[in-house]
């Protein structure tokens, strides 16, 4: 029987959910007073309606669903996905008054596209955005990255044993820490780390190239966020082929690797345990899956002879592969020489790339590290079992900060995901087809958008139908949350219809 | 609204000086292990060079 929410549940939804918007209008302070400072006084208007409305939203909630009550498990799933689809439709504000966006639904999708890290844009005439709006663009992605909740759980929450559930209904479901706020203070102290000294060398590389001090500072902030975040927006329309530096590529390869590892990795190899990062099951896993694809895409545009040089090829391969398998989406390709260039075996040398994506707990998609990790330890434990005698007891275990035993549920766990990520890039990749693509092109934006990746190879544009465009937000939101927070918010929605 | 909880609990400081060498080295080896990764990708392409 299902049981129709009650209205104590509601209460305690609506009012997480409106300090998760507070959240996001206390957040966009950042970008209008960056407006203020460059004096674009437009976009400070829309920051201000925007800020105002988050606001309105946001206390409003908390004082219409007024309730002292604590998170459940379920609550905590639900708000986690529901704030994310009101913090789209509000953090579209900005977006949509620029002026640069075709219609609402382009907004929503950059916005989905930045929480969700994917990197996928809409946005029309980027090189002449206003430095808020970019601002704004870079920090939702980073802040995606990071997790709404975290921010919210960081700055916001009191230390609630509800807040972890909420948490995990973000897709993090590590603890660094014995205390959730600790872990989410840890995570931040890792990206804050890494923001300086990310931003620092991406600044000091501008700068050397021949930007002006305050462009290349700011560039030099947006790569870092677009890197660490594995979100992969930029500043300029080139993304960052514009730079044409194998330094700059370098450092942003450094950084959007480092964001795409799991923070409990981080965090093991930051505190003394540097051995971690060659024996955690995700970053080996990462490793071998990451030679295989950039073997395959190497050798394929090798043999056609597409680059002159070692040098170019090593260039343009592994930075395109590497942010593709960290879901970063950065390029230095044209999105078009994908298909004309890369052909069928680099596309899909890379779509299997973005599929497996980066590290769980960590800013990046897809399918996830551990979970091939895991599926491929179930597989070779089978395999010894049936070489071994029937009496043997085969046991398997995989390395991730400890030692885990890996047993049934574990597997099925990983296999459900698994399966869903799957069955998400397939649909994806039919309704592509059904619009006209070919099935490679349709699978590699599919599952770019599905992966949270964002590398395009020209499918997706201002002029894409409407449905795909909201086929594309529902798997970068799918995506992100790992099925079962969105899963549980459909849940609520058809209790509340049919539930007694 | 700032939680106080974890000093109650007897937590040391994340961001004591104390850790910063440690965090440093951390980052380093974290590098170290990507430029291995990118060496990797960069001998692979000089053999397929070579074989085509």
């Amino acid at each position: 029987m299902i049981v129709r929410p009650r209205r104590e549940d509601h209460l305690v939804i609506g009012t997480y959910t409106g300090k998760v918007i507070v959240g996001v209008g206390l957040l966009m302070t950042i970008p209008l007073a960056t407006s203020i400072a460059f004096a674009e006084w437009d976009t400070v208007l829309d920051f201000v309606i925007s800020i105002a409305a988050c606001l309105i939203f946001g206390f409003g909630a908390q004082l219409f669903f007024k309730t002292e009550k604590d998170l459940q498990w379920s609550h905590g799933l639900v708000v986690a996905s529901g704030s994310w689809i009101v913090a789209t439709i509000l953090g579209a504000l900005p977006h949509y008054l620029s002026g640069h966006e075709g219609s609402y639904l382009d907004s929503m999708f950059d916005v989905m596209s930045g929480y969700t890290t994917t990197g996928l844009y809409l946005l029309q005439d980027l090189d002449h955005v206003s430095m808020g709006l970019n601002m704004w663009r870079h920090l939702l992605t980073y802040a995606g990255g990071q997790g709404i909740v975290v921010i919210a759980l960081t700055f916001l929450f009191k230390g609630t044993a509800g807040a972890y559930k909420v948490y995990v209904g973000e897709g993090k479901d590590e603890r660094l820490l014995p205390n959730v706020v600790q872990t989410a203070r840890a995570i931040w102290l890792v990206s804050l780390a890494y923001l300086v000294v990310g931003t620092a060398a991406l600044f000091a590389a501008g700068w050397w190239l021949g930007q002006p001090p305050v462009r290349a500072f700011f560039d030099g902030l947006w790569v870092f966020m677009g890197a660490w975040s594995t979100g992969g927006f930029a500043p300029q329309s080139y993304n960052t082929m514009w730079f044409h530096s194998l330094l700059y590529e370098i450092i942003a390869v450094i950084i959007f690797i480092s964001g795409s590892f799991n923070f409990a990795m981080h965090w093991a190899v930051w505190t003394g345990n540097r051995k971690e990062i060659v024996r955690n099951v995700e970053t080996l896993s990462f490793a071998i899956t990451l030679t295989a694809t950039a073997l395959i895409g190497t050798f394929w545009l090798a043999k056609v002879g597409v680059y002159s040089n070692s040098m170019s090829l090593f260039r343009k391969v592994f930075y395109n592969i590497a942010s593709g398998h960290t879901t970063t989406g950065f390029s230095t390709v044209y999105s078009r020489a994908f298909v004309t260039q890369w052909g069928p075996v680099g596309l899909i040398a890379t779509t299997i790339a973005m599929a497996i994506g980066a590290s769980a707990c960590s800013t990046g998609g897809g399918i996830k590290g551990i979970r091939i990790g895991i599926i491929t330890k179930a597989i070779i434990g089978d395999i010894r079992k049936m070489v071994s005698p029937e009496s043997a007891v085969v046991r398997t275990k995989y390395h991730h900060v400890r030692d885990v035993w890996l047993d049934d549920a574990l597997v099925r766990t990983a296999m459900t995901i698994t399966i869903a990520y799957i069955t998400m890039y397939g649909v994806g990749t039919v309704v592509g087809m059904l619009y006209g693509y070919d099935f490679v092109q349709a699978a590699f934006e599919m599952v770019s958008a599905g992966s949270n990746t964002g590398l395009s190879c020209g499918v997706l544009s201002p002029s894409t139908p409407e449905l795909m465009k909201l086929m594309f937000i529902l798997a970068m939101w799918l995506g992100r949350l790992e099925f079962m927070s969105v899963f549980a918010l459909f849940g609520y929605g058809y209790a509340m219809l049919r539930g007694r | 609204m700032v939680d106080r909880s974890n000093k109650d609990e007897g937590y040391p400081s994340l961001t004591a000086r104390e850790h910063w060498g440690r965090y440093s080295a951390g980052m380093l080896t974290e590098a170290v292990f990507i430029l291995g990764l990118m060496l990797i990708a960069f001998v692979l392409a000089v053999i397929a060079m070579a074989i085509w």
